[in-house]
């Protein structure tokens, strides 16, 4: 079975490529694009290129889709309304998910390891070279979440807070040091 | 905390702040700016503290979080970033807590600006290309939430766009020039080792290529010309204290990333003549965009396109003819830029925070005529700023220019002297613009401005520490070139590490 596995996630690759051009719906096809990374990023792992495959996961399923989505926050009206009544949470879990299930099944296939403990090869050859990088992205996908919040929320649905300081109290200085 | 922990320990406080932020904010009720701004500002400090104590130890320091490889390299490069970073980032922070840049989300604005500062500094820290193209991306993946962040305004969100899309543009050149490099070298990315590989390796072609796609890549974000079309719709568009953190902070730190990743590639490739052209070419067109500009914020922001080409000119002389005091000079401008833009773009936010409530246009120079009389620290400030920005002696912009020119004039004959000309020149040239700002702000003052009161305590600070960074710096530049010396040596030398 394992080893079947690379053309099982080739596969894997191919159909959510097919899914993010065939979905009509924009989210779905952002996060199968992210999807057919993170397979694509198993794939250059189980082919020996561990390197490439960070550079597949952090770019592409990382990265890119953060854009693909500020992009879209930003111009489609009825995709980032969506996203503001509710699916923002599903968008980050599903974020997070993809890049978590990404790095697991990396984990358990670690081709230099083979035989042995899996898991501590992995995690030598992981977090020993690119731990920091890690947690940078970590990073990167939670502001990238924070600004997707922000740029569909109150665009959207502007609200009228009564209780907030009216313009023309700024001018007048009332309640304020001064210098 | 040992040695080695103490390397991680400025970004550790910095992502830990922007969790603490981003939770302080929403357990505030009413979204108030105070928690989240505190928050924020504690982790600054915290950055900061332990930069300095990094700054105590022998550097460089190596340090990985787990394993045995190297996840950070600590130079006196990162130091100096670090610093910058953290200043321009309390001082942007200090301000946002005064004022209404962070329109009801402080719970997402503080995270995003504590999300640019480790990304500069993750800059500084970064111990091969991969790394620093990641936190490279932490910083810009940040700023692009902060130019729209007024999402209610159609103007800040085509400005938003426009900077997304070239940024993200940028970004996938860089990291094609990255994977180039790494095909040339044979997997090598580590600054320690890239620059021997590098030069091990036959056949400059892949590698002119990887270096024009890195310039390229990293230059959109450095607003490099012809790459700058996104800076002034941006800085415009932009909450103030998200506009100082972009002018004194993103942008330098964007050619500081250039310099970094250029400074491993041999002397066979052409990089000083390419920066010096590319120099030469911000600064001028540069400053004949911004002359003509009649509106505060928008020259202010056309004026920070020669400010990146008299940095990257500075690169560019250093690479060119190795010479120190040019690397000097650019590293000197990129820290005299922090205070001198940082405290233009929050003053003119102070005045923009007074003017909000009055009728009318009131962003141009003849709208503001006389404003400092109303608000003399804010527009104080503003006069200190472009005066040092014109490089008018002893303010902090005259010593990074003088270098600069120095370095210009240690290229031999009358290229040499040509050289020297051009920064000089438009020095002079920046005066066309920087002056009628002076006399409009001491002019008579108009209806509007002259009901304004003065500037609010909690905006005078920030505004006020940055100026004081101005004067100092250009009273006593000897306490900046402690910082700067040594980094630009590593910048010169490149990042090999003596085991």
């Amino acid at each position: 079975m394992i080893e079947q596995l690379p053309t099982a996630v080739l596969g894997l690759t191919v159909l959510f490529g097919l899914v993010a051009v065939a979905a009509r719906d924009f989210l779905v096809s952002i996060l199968s694009l992210s999807g057919a990374s993170v397979a694509l990023a198993v794939y250059f792992f189980l082919a020996g290129a561990p390197i490439a495959a960070v550079f597949e996961a952090v770019v592409a399923a990382g990265l890119i889709t953060v854009l693909f989505l500020f992009v879209i926050s930003l111009t489609e009206a009825d995709t980032a309304e969506r996203i503001e009544r509710g699916k923002l949470t599903v968008v980050g879990l599903a974020l997070g998910g993809l890049l978590g299930v990404g790095i697991a099944v990396w984990a358990l296939l670690d081709p230099v390891a083979s035989e042995a403990a899996t898991g501590t090869t992995f995690a030598q050859a992981l977090w020993s070279g690119r731990s920091v990088d890690l947690l940078a992205v970590t990073i990167l996908m939670f502001v990238g979440v924070l600004a997707v919040v922000r740029l569909t929320a109150e665009r959207l649905d502007p609200v009228t807070d009564t209780t907030a300081t009216q313009p023309g109290d700024r001018a007048s200085g009332q309640q304020e040091g001064e210098s | 905390m040992s040695g080695t922990h103490l390397a991680i320990a400025p970004l550790i406080a910095l992502f830990g702040g922007v969790l603490g932020a981003y939770l302080a904010g929403r357990s505030t009720r009413g979204r108030s700016a105070t928690r989240p701004g505190v928050v924020a500002a504690l982790a600054l400090v915290l950055a900061l503290a332990s930069t300095w104590l990094l700054w105590t130890r022998s550097l460089p320091i190596e340090y990985a979080l787990f394993g045995e490889g190297v996840g950070v390299r600590v130079t006196a490069l990162s130091v100096f970033l670090s610093t910058i970073a953290c200043m321009v980032g309390l001082a942007v922070t200090v301000h946002a807590m005064g004022s209404d840049d962070s329109d009801d989300a402080a719970d997402l604005y503080f995270p995003l600006v504590l999300a640019t500062v480790a990304g500069v500094v993750g800059i500084g820290l970064s111990a091969d290309l991969f790394s620093l193209y990641v936190f490279f991306e932490v910083m810009a993946v940040a700023t692009y939430a902060l130019v729209p962040f007024a999402v209610d305004r159609a103007t800040a969100v085509e400005a938003g766009l426009k900077y997304v899309i070239m940024n993200a543009a940028g970004s996938l050149l860089a990291i094609f020039g990255i994977s180039l490099v790494y095909a040339h070298t044979g997997g090598v990315l580590d600054f320690a080792a890239l620059s021997g590989a590098l030069t091990a390796t036959t056949g400059p072609g892949p590698l002119e290529a990887a270096v024009l796609f890195l310039v390229v890549g990293f230059g959109v974000k450095a607003a490099v010309v012809p790459l700058h079309t996104w800076l002034p719709d941006a800085y415009t568009e932009s909450p103030a204290s998200a506009s100082a953190l972009l002018a004194a902070l993103a942008t330098p730190a964007a050619i500081v990333a250039m310099g970094k990743a250029l400074s491993v590639v041999p002397d066979g490739v052409s990089v000083g003549l390419l920066l010096l052209v590319l120099g030469a070419l911000t600064m001028t067109v540069g400053n004949f965009l911004a002359l003509g500009q009649r509106d505060l914020k928008r020259l202010l922001a056309y004026s920070s396109i020669p400010h990146v080409g008299y940095i990257v000119f500075g690169l560019g002389v250093g690479f060119y003819g190795g010479f120190d005091v040019a690397f000097d000079g650019a590293l000197f401008h990129v820290l005299a830029n922090a205070f001198m833009k940082g405290g233009a773009f929050l003053a003119v936010g102070a005045i923009g925070y007074r003017l909000a409530g009055v009728e009318g246009e009131h962003r141009t120079l003849d709208a503001l005529a006389g404003v400092g009389y109303r608000m003399p620290v804010a527009a104080g400030a503003i006069a200190v700023a472009v005066l040092a920005l014109a490089g008018v002696p002893p303010l902090a912009g005259f010593w990074g220019k003088l270098f600069i020119v120095l370095g210009s004039a240690e290229v031999s004959g009358a290229v040499g002297v040509g050289l020297a000309v051009i920064v000089v020149g438009n020095s002079f040239l920046s005066l066309g613009y920087y002056l009628p700002v002076l006399g409009a702000l001491f002019d008579s003052p108009t209806d509007a401005v002259s009901s304004l009161d003065r500037t609010p305590t909690r905006l005078a600070v920030p505004i006020l520490a940055m100026t004081a960074g101005t004067i100092l710096l250009g009273l006593a530049p000897a306490f900046g070139l402690d910082l700067v010396g040594p980094a630009a040596d590593v910048l010169q030398h490149g990042l090999e590490v003596t085991p």
